[in-house]
């Protein structure tokens, strides 16, 4: 619902062709229409029209149903896989784990000296220290957490079928604290972080893998997430698809921009300019706000959403998290 | 009192008489009809080269095309201010370029100051 509100707040267009059914992924061997989806040309503002749309083009006879059907996250993941791996057929697993400094010789050379001693290794302790000290009644998140939190950490975030919605691991800590009868933890910055780096330490080379259930709640929370992916938002009209996928590879200004693929598998990461770790949604929020646009809240189920479509596309990918980002 | 006030404004009619007859109404005119093209470059820069490389650019993007022979390519200037209005009509409606004047980041005399700026290119 945030998002709709969101939407609405920021709705701008006032007369765009936003929606466009010439070209889909299946129709056409070109690959810069390879793997976009129909959502890529929905624009901030438009979305409630979205129904309307379709219904029309049922009326049409445009091949409506199809887009509606079209709600598969395996087929998507070969297709959007496939077309990462036709633009960039020189890249392995490990090219993809490196993103931007695929693209900049310097840039990684730098990245290569700052690994040599991360950052990110006192955070990791610091997260192994917080995860092990015992809340007030004597439990531990070890006590909450499958396998007592040791090697999960890449399978999420996971679709909860208690409450219907995808539940991030950040999530899932706060939960423990809470029913610890403990504060829950800053989503962003400070304690959560470093816990989740110590876990996803604990997950490091692990291929990324979760699967989304068949189940009609986790489709449509899979689908969201694809949506906003896919979404125009801000004035400049951008979508996370058209700098890492489109344009993945080329440069911003003086930034190379990486593909979409793959990047999930850094995160949580230590960032320079944040000086500090940070979860994928705060990456998300500062993307939204470099592109203009009103990021969404941490957390929100939209974020969560977002961050369940993006994740999956790194499915099979070694989990090479914690990691350093400039 | 009187001899100060006297001093101010010969003073001050000196001033003009100099500065009047150091710049000349050419270049006064020259400086005019520099502004508009120092305006659309200044534009042209914030704005696009984020994405396009063109002359003056820093450290430009890769993302768009390089601004290049614009004369030559875009004769219709009508055609180039639809694609600075909204490039997702003028070309694709996936087109990663922002739709700058119908999203309201610039107005109508900006493009032209832009376009103008674009056609020394």
């Amino acid at each position: 619902m945030d998002i709709l509100i969101y939407r609405m707040r920021l709705s701008r267009q006032e007369h765009a062709p936003w929606f466009h059914t010439g070209h889909r992924e299946n129709q056409s061997s070109d690959l810069a229409y390879a793997g976009r989806s129909q959502y890529i040309l929905m624009e901030d503002g438009k979305m409630k029209s979205m129904l309307v749309v379709a219904m029309s083009l049922m009326l049409l006879g445009m091949g409506a149903s199809s887009v509606l059907a079209d709600v598969s996250p395996d087929t998507d993941l070969e297709i959007y896989q496939g077309y990462f791996k036709k633009r960039f057929p020189e890249f392995n697993a490990e090219n993809y784990s490196l993103g931007m400094y695929n693209f900049n010789e310097d840039k990684r050379s730098q990245w290569e000296a700052i690994m040599e001693f991360p950052p990110y290794e006192t955070v990791v302790d610091d997260g192994e220290q917080l995860f092990n000290t015992p809340f007030k009644n004597g439990k531990t998140y070890a006590d909450c957490l499958e396998n007592g939190g040791i090697g999960i950490a890449h399978t999420y975030p996971r679709f909860d079928a208690k409450t219907g919605k995808v539940k991030t691991l950040s999530m899932e800590i706060n939960e423990c604290r809470e029913s610890n009868g403990e504060n829950a933890l800053k989503l962003l910055k400070g304690d959560l972080p470093a816990i989740l780096a110590y876990l996803a330490e604990t997950s490091r080379g692990k291929p990324l893998e979760f699967t989304v259930p068949d189940d009609p709640r986790a489709l449509a929370a899979y689908e969201d997430g694809k949506r906003i992916y896919f979404t125009r938002r801000g004035p400049r009209g951008f979508a996370c698809y058209h700098c890492h996928w489109e344009a993945a590879g080329s440069r911003i200004r003086g930034n190379e921009l990486s593909p979409a693929i793959g990047q999930a598998a850094n995160f949580p990461a230590y960032r320079s300019k944040w000086g500090a770790m940070g979860p994928i949604q705060r990456r998300y929020k500062g993307c939204m706000k470099n592109v203009g646009a009103r990021p969404l809240k941490e957390g929100s189920v939209g974020m969560n959403n977002l961050e369940y479509f993006h994740r999956r596309l790194s499915n099979g990918l070694p989990s090479n998290a914690p990691n350093n980002r400039f | 009192m009187k001899y100060v006030s006297k001093m101010f404004f010969a003073c001050v009619a000196g001033t003009l008489l100099v500065g009047g007859s150091l710049i000349s109404h050419d270049a006064i005119a020259a400086e005019k009809a520099k502004i508009p093209h120092e305006q659309g470059k200044e534009l042209t820069i914030t704005l696009c080269q984020a994405c396009h490389q063109f002359e003056g650019t820093n450290q430009a993007g890769t993302v768009g095309p390089p601004i290049v022979a614009m004369k030559a390519r875009f004769p219709d200037r009508q055609k180039l201010y639809d694609i600075i209005y909204d490039p997702h009509v003028a070309t694709k409606s996936y087109s990663m370029m922002p739709p700058f004047g119908r999203n309201g980041l610039v107005d109508d005399n900006q493009i032209q100051l832009i376009i103008d700026f674009l056609y020394t290119l």
